[in-house]
Order: structure tokens, then sequence, then C-alpha cells
């Protein structure tokens, strides 16, 4: 019977890798010629539809929103995932309890403000230079988390993250409905951008309402992670 | 010319960490090390000319994978001897 097997298997794997090897090279015939790609369209009509200097974001934002809204969706799911497992296995959590070093204890309340500050920054020149959202989100949290290292104590309201997070999603839902309603297709931009006004800070329409709002719910959700990594309240009866 | 030159030498630092994270004995410095080979690798993105990513690589891969690392360093226990501590 063994001696049956092991062929079997060995079959199997010869026609898995040939498979895999010819799909390999059908993706890469049948790929588009460079004519017919994509991106060229988006950059053509970038000037009248979105008027964003940040032809990335303009992409991220408008013309790939609906991808973004499910990214967001993802980031918001498994910090969930993570903070019901951390709360379910809380009895067997070991906080961080090293003592922070001089040099960050002493740093950080500069640090933290210039940090935030840039995060900020990026979030609302999304439309205008490198960054965008998600981005700008990513480095607030990197500052909260530097926050919390320093003061394992040190608390966010969880209300607030909640509350912020739920806010600036369901804005980025209804900025899509309105495109929906009054351009015709869900996050359309529906606010004026013409192409003059590339350039200046009020500019490209709904994108920077978009970023903005990106920016908050990433900035929320991954600051409510380091929280919940780092934050002492959150395991109170351990590490006996 | 300038740009190739310093993606050698960002290349030959990129692989000398990561030498160095593989051969670490504590975990914590290899962390350190890690969290190092992503901000190198958020320079080299920025000089093929991708910003955006450079950033996101820059705050994620060298700022909060390392903190998700350390805590989990923190909370399993060796089983050779107690080298965390």
């Amino acid at each position: 019977m063994s001696r049956l097997i092991v062929p079997v298997k060995k079959i199997f794997i010869l026609l898995l890798l040939l498979a895999l090897s010819f799909s390999a090279l059908w993706i890469f015939f049948s790929a588009p010629a460079a004519a017919e790609r994509i991106g060229d369209h988006y950059i053509s009509i970038n000037g009248s539809e979105m008027g964003a200097a940040n032809i990335v974001t303009a992409v991220l934002g408008g013309f790939r929103g609906l991808d973004t809204l499910g990214e967001v969706t993802i980031l918001f799911l498994s910090t969930t995932g993570i903070g019901l497992i951390l709360s379910m296995g809380g009895q067997y959590f070991r906080w961080l309890q090293f003592r922070p070093h001089a040099v960050l204890t002493a740093a950080i309340p500069y640090l933290f403000t210039a940090i935030v500050f840039y995060g900020v920054y990026i979030i609302v020149h999304g439309h205008l230079s490198p960054g965008g959202g998600f981005q700008g989100g990513a480095v607030i949290a990197t500052g909260f988390m530097l926050l919390f290292f320093t003061d394992s104590d040190h608390m966010i309201k969880k209300k607030a993250i909640y509350i912020s997070e739920s806010l600036s999603g369901l804005s980025f839902v209804i900025l899509g409905v309105l495109g929906l309603v009054l351009a015709g297709s869900f996050l359309m931009n529906f606010l004026p951008h013409s192409v003059r006004d590339t350039g200046r800070l009020l500019s490209a329409g709904t994108l920077p309402l978009l970023s903005l709002f990106i920016g908050i719910k990433v900035g929320a959700e991954l600051s409510g992670l380091a929280q919940s990594l780092i934050g002492r309240k959150e395991h109170k009866e351990v590490d006996k | 010319m300038m740009i190739y030159f310093s993606m050698l030498v960002l290349f030959i630092l990129m692989n000398v960490t990561a030498l160095m994270m593989i051969k670490e004995k504590s975990l914590f410095s290899a962390v350190a090390a890690l969290s190092f080979i992503g901000l190198l690798a958020s320079v080299v993105f920025f000089l093929l000319g991708a910003p955006d990513v450079a950033l996101t690589e820059a705050a994620m891969g060298s700022g909060l994978t390392s903190l998700v690392f350390v805590v989990a360093i923190r909370n399993t226990r060796s089983q050779v001897e107690d080298i965390n501590e």
C-alpha cells in the first residue's frame, strides 16, 4: 500500500509544480502592453478629475478610494482582534516593566510634539507632498508609542479612541455617498477642483478631506493598538 | 553615479545588519537590528523615488513592528537560558 502512495504523492507534486510554472509563464506573457496600462490613464485624467499635485494620493484617495476603504476596514478588524485576544488572555500578559532610559524620558516632551506635528503636516499636505492619511496616521501612532514607553500609566481614554475612529470612518463613507448622489459615482470628487488651484492647500476637491479622515482613523487605531500592548492599566492583575 | 554608490553602501550595510541580527544572542538587540534594517530600507525607497512608501516603512517597519516584537519577546520564555532579561 505504501509503495503505491509514494509515487502518487510525487506525481501530484510534479503536477502542482508544472501548473505553477505554467501559470507564471501565462501571467508573464499575457501582461498588458505598456500602451494600455491603467497608470498612464490615471495620470492623464488627474488634471480634469482630481487636480492633485501628488498623483499617488489622487489614486489612493480618489480613483481607488474604495480599495482604501477596504484597507482601513482590514486595519480596524485586525486591531479589534488584537484587543480581543489581549483582553481574553489578560491574566497571562506581562506588560513591559523595564525602566525607560533617561535620554528618552528627557527628550519625549519635546519629541512628542514634533512627531505629532509632523504627522499632522503629512496628513494635511497629503494631496501636495509625498504622504497622505495612512503615513501621517502611522507617524502620529509612533509618537504615542514613544509616550507610552516612557510612562506606561499614561492613557488615552478608550472612548475618545472609539469615537474619533468611528466618526472618521463614517465621514469617509458619507463623503463617498455624497459623491454618488452629487456626481454620479461612489467617492467621486464633487467639490471644486480646478487645475488652476493645483498646489494650493485648498485644492483637489474632496482629497484633503478624505486623507484627513483616513489619517484620524489610522492614527486612532494604531495608537489604541500601542496602548493595548504597552499600557499598564489595561492589565491590572498581572505579573505576580 | 552618486545614487548608485550610496545604494551600494546601503545594500552592504543592510546585509551586515541582517547578519548581525541573525548572530545576535540577545533577542532585544536582534529587534533593534531589525528596526535599523527597516530604517535603511526606507532610505532605499526614498532613493528609488518612492517617498510615500519610505514614510510608511519608516513608521511601520522600524517603529510599530519592533513594538510588537518586543511585547512578544517579553511574553514568551526562552527554552535555552533566560537571555531575554
